[in-house]
């Protein structure tokens, strides 16, 4: 089963081999430093796995995976703005990326990316023996891509931007097997969060009247920038536009000047020639995309069951309290997510208690104050928003902002929980209300 | 210029300090989203607070000024050039530059046909004495220039509202002055709020302010906001203005309290608590029964109850001017106002933010029309400093073109013998 679970890393640390191979010159020097890269990568993510608890593996690995991402942004960026003509000074940054040690070095850190994002999948309890048998495959791997390379035809080439493109997408792709490094899900909360402050903070800055004044029709397309929808487009131009920016460079690189060539014939194959060149070089960044796609497809439907356990209805006392004993017919301290439903003067608020891993419990909205009101499933070590399938690690619930569920004031007792149904109806009609267009009744 | 001034110009007028600069806070922006979820709010409080963010930030307004001034002066000199003025040849006004020959001109008759064939395809021609030049199609620089304008517009706007903008929020309420922001103004006299059938707006607040010295009436409206002391009024929401007085038996002397209450609409709550006793009174507006706006007609009638701790010890109805006596427990609702939370926002990047807008609008629509319709073709043919030159460029449809310029060339080339 665990050799299994790193096939996927196993064929993006061959697909980077392979990929770095390509026109250089001291083959064998790459091919090992992609073996130690991977190695080590999985080593150091494995170990750190298993002595640190919580999300900090994992949030440091999401960072770090980010990074290359930015990376090609901005590469990607400078390709497009050099095909069409403009100039940047890059010169000696050009020369320091032709030197095979920049090469050696680059591959070493993306196998190493790899190679931890497998690392996390192992843990720390994987036996000597399975080490061996890792470091074996890996090893058959970059003599594989060796091989492959030698194959391939000579006109298959790719520009420098083409080559980042490939080794970000088989990183990416290597981490949307893993639910807890998928960056395509986080970045499409974050787009979503950014829309809505977006639109938020515009109308605010141009005194746009908010939706009290506005007709409801006009609010209900104003309210689609809030849709989950927005953050899965949003995230999907964010996702595709490096790549697609390193094919644009391609194809908009400026054919050859032929106007200094008196025959037509000649012009035209000199023409064609540069025009078959560049198809060509379009090859492997086509081949990230595609690996693009599948990495989305991983983050739209991953693997995972949730605990989802269905809202019981409370009620308050005279006072406007709400009593949640801490063991009664629901253990409130079994460490399970238990949701309740409160319904006063035609309102309704869904909301639920957990034992955080700190020991503390915790009352939370069943929603967020961006996504419409989904509300939350437990897994593993964190609550996933059902809107947009964002993971929420447990040590961060009871904390605002973003996609975590919104917490609710209450008073923490030796009997149980005490909380105030006005200001329960209150922050869901404040914090929900806005984010969603369709009437909530409760799940 | 001297190298550093000349320097200096060629960065700020060059076409990749704008997009630098927005990678620049993209990759500020991304940083801080990875640490907090308020990555935007985090960012606009960052460049208010740092002056170096805030000139990273201005270089963008300044950068396409910059472009303005260069891509007019380039404009210009290629417009001579056409005209058939002695000027050199300056890197990256055209797309193709090909040396053709030694500087003699080519015969009259070669120049002829190629006039003749250049006006056939639509080109309009002028045939000087050392040179020739061919254009056909409207310039696209109009748009251009309309763009650039709105990028400063836009990036000045943002600038100014981020470091500049003031906002005081206040609570308008029908008879009381108007919170300015250079001091409390004039009494409001009325608010009026109403229902209207508008495009965009549904429903119509006024809040009137009158002077009964100079009788000068003011009105604010929804949008477009209106001006007062400077300030824009920015109404945010209604709320009910509530005076009471409220005894208990252990509170014989009472409790009187002013208060505007976010109660509206009807059924939502807010809570008032009665210092030091431990009684809360809750308050909500009720919904009449034959559907319509108590805050529209003003016949305001608010549920209450009163609370002590957390167990209820009364509750019931009032319309303003009521009271309700039980148990020794006193609640007289003595007035009711309408109350609009208002912010008065001082803010002068407003107006060029929306004038951007409205000139990007522009020049994109202008940009459409000329590409889809007519493109920009030039050619010019220069024997004036040898070696001679051919110059070509296209906004669009840039292969029909080039067969045309190819064409050229290649008579041109027959003719000398090349």
């Amino acid at each position: 089963m665990t050799a299994l679970k790193l096939v996927p890393h196993l064929v993006a640390f061959f697909g980077m081999a392979t990929v770095a191979l390509r026109g250089a010159t001291r083959r064998g020097m790459l091919a090992g430093a992609a073996l130690a890269g991977f190695l080590g990568g999985a080593g150091l993510a494995a170990t750190l796995t298993g002595s640190v608890p919580g999300e900090f593996t994992y949030s440091l690995l999401r960072a770090l995976l980010a990074l290359p991402f930015l990376l090609l942004c901005a590469v990607s960026f400078a390709a497009l703005y050099l095909s069409v003509g403009g100039k940047l000074p890059l010169a000696r940054l050009e020369r320091v990326a032709g030197w095979p040690l920049t090469r050696t070095l680059g591959l070493l850190v993306a196998s190493a990316g790899a190679g931890a994002v497998a690392g996390t999948r192992l843990g720390g309890a994987l036996p000597l023996w399975g080490w061996g048998a890792l470091a074996a495959a890996a090893a058959c791997l970059a003599l594989a891509a060796l091989l492959l390379e030698s194959r391939l035809p000579a006109t298959l080439t790719t520009s420098r931007a083409g080559f980042i493109a490939l080794t970000v997408a088989l990183l990416l792709f290597s981490a949307s097997w893993s639910t807890r490094l998928d960056l395509f899900a986080p970045l499409t909360m974050k787009v979503m969060k950014f829309t809505h402050d977006f639109v938020h903070q515009f109308f605010e800055s141009m005194l746009i009247p908010d939706h009290l004044f506005i007709h409801s029709y006009l609010w209900g397309y104003i309210g689609l920038l809030f849709g989950k929808e927005v953050g899965f487009w949003g995230g999907l131009v964010i996702w595709f536009t490096p790549v697609v920016m390193v094919l644009l460079a391609i194809r908009l690189e400026r054919l050859p000047s032929v106007g200094h060539l008196r025959q037509g014939a000649q012009r035209r194959r000199m023409l064609a020639e540069a025009i078959r060149a560049r198809r060509l070089r379009l090859v492997l960044p086509g081949i990230a995309v595609l690996l693009l796609a599948y990495a989305v497809y991983r983050s739209l439907y991953p693997s995972v069951e949730y605990w989802d356990p269905k809202p019981v209805p409370v009620t308050a006392n005279a006072g406007g309290e709400i009593f949640l004993p801490r063991k009664g017919e629901i253990d409130l301290m079994d460490g399970k997510l238990h949701k309740f439903l409160y319904q006063q003067g035609g309102k309704t608020a869904r909301f639920f208690v957990l034992l955080a891993p700190s020991g503390k419990l915790t009352v939370d909205l069943d929603a967020c104050a961006i996504c419409k009101p989904d509300g939350y499933g437990q897994a593993e070590g964190t609550v996933l928003c059902y809107y947009c399938k964002t993971l929420i690690p447990l040590e961060t619930v009871g904390k605002p902002g973003g996609c975590n569920p919104v917490p609710v004031e209450f008073t923490e007792k030796d009997d149980g929980i005490h909380l105030n149904g006005v200001t329960l109806i209150n922050t869901w009609s404040g914090t929900v209300q806005s984010t969603t267009r369709t009437m909530e009744k409760g799940k | 210029m001297t190298k550093l001034p000349a320097r200096l110009w060629r960065l700020l007028s060059s076409g990749a300090l704008t997009p630098a600069v927005i990678a620049i806070f993209l990759l500020v922006y991304a940083a801080i989203a990875f640490l907090t979820d308020e990555a935007l709010i985090v960012l606009m409080q960052l460049v208010r607070g740092n002056l170096l963010l805030c000139a990273l930030l201005a270089l963008i307004p300044v950068n396409s000024a910059c472009c303005l001034i260069a891509e007019t002066r380039a404009f210009i000199h290629r417009r001579r050039l056409l005209a058939g003025a002695d000027l050199p040849v300056l890197p990256g006004l055209f797309d193709e530059e090909v040396a053709v020959g030694e500087g003699a001109a080519p015969a009259q008759g070669t120049l002829s046909r190629i006039k003749g064939n250049l006006e056939a395809e639509g080109y309009r021609t002028r045939l000087g004495e050392r040179d020739a030049a061919a254009w056909r199609g409207l310039n696209s620089f109009p748009a251009r220039f309309l763009y650039l304008v709105g990028v400063f517009c836009l990036f000045a706007g943002i600038l100014v509202s981020l470091t500049t903008r003031t906002s005081l929020r206040g609570a308008v309420a029908e008879g009381e002055p108007l919170p300015g922001p250079g001091g409390e103004g004039q009494a409001v006299s009325r608010i009026t709020y109403a229902k209207v059938d508008g495009l965009i707006l549904s429903k119509r607040l006024i809040i009137e302010n009158s002077d009964s010295r100079s009788g000068r009436k003011e009105e604010f409206g929804i949008y477009p906001p209106a001006r007062y002391q400077g300030a824009f009024v920015y109404p945010r929401y209604l709320g009910v203005g509530v005076a009471f007085h409220f005894a208990a038996p252990e509170l014989p002397a009472g409790f009187q309290q002013q208060a505007p209450l976010a109660i509206y609409p009807p059924g939502k709550a807010a809570e008032v608590p009665v210092q030091d006793t431990g009684y809360r009174l809750r308050f909500s507006l009720q919904a009449p029964a034959d559907g319509s706006d108590p805050y529209i007609t003003g016949k305001m009638a608010l549920n209450f109850k009163i609370l002590q701790g957390s167990s209820e010890v009364a509750s019931g109805t009032l319309p303003a001017g009521a009271e309700f006596v039980r148990d020794g427990y006193r609640l007289a609702i003595q007035d009711t106002r309408r109350v609009v939370i208002t912010d008065l926002i001082r803010d002068n990047g407003v107006i060029p933010i929306w004038f951007a807008g409205v000139i990007f609008a522009l020049a994109f629509c202008y940009w459409l029309a000329v590409r889809l319709v007519s493109p920009r073709r030039e050619l010019i043919f220069t024997w004036q400093s040898a070696p001679a030159v051919a110059l070509s460029r296209a906004e669009g449809r840039s292969r029909r073109h080039n067969e045309q310029f190819h064409e050229a060339l290649d008579r041109i080339a027959g003719d000398s013998g090349c």
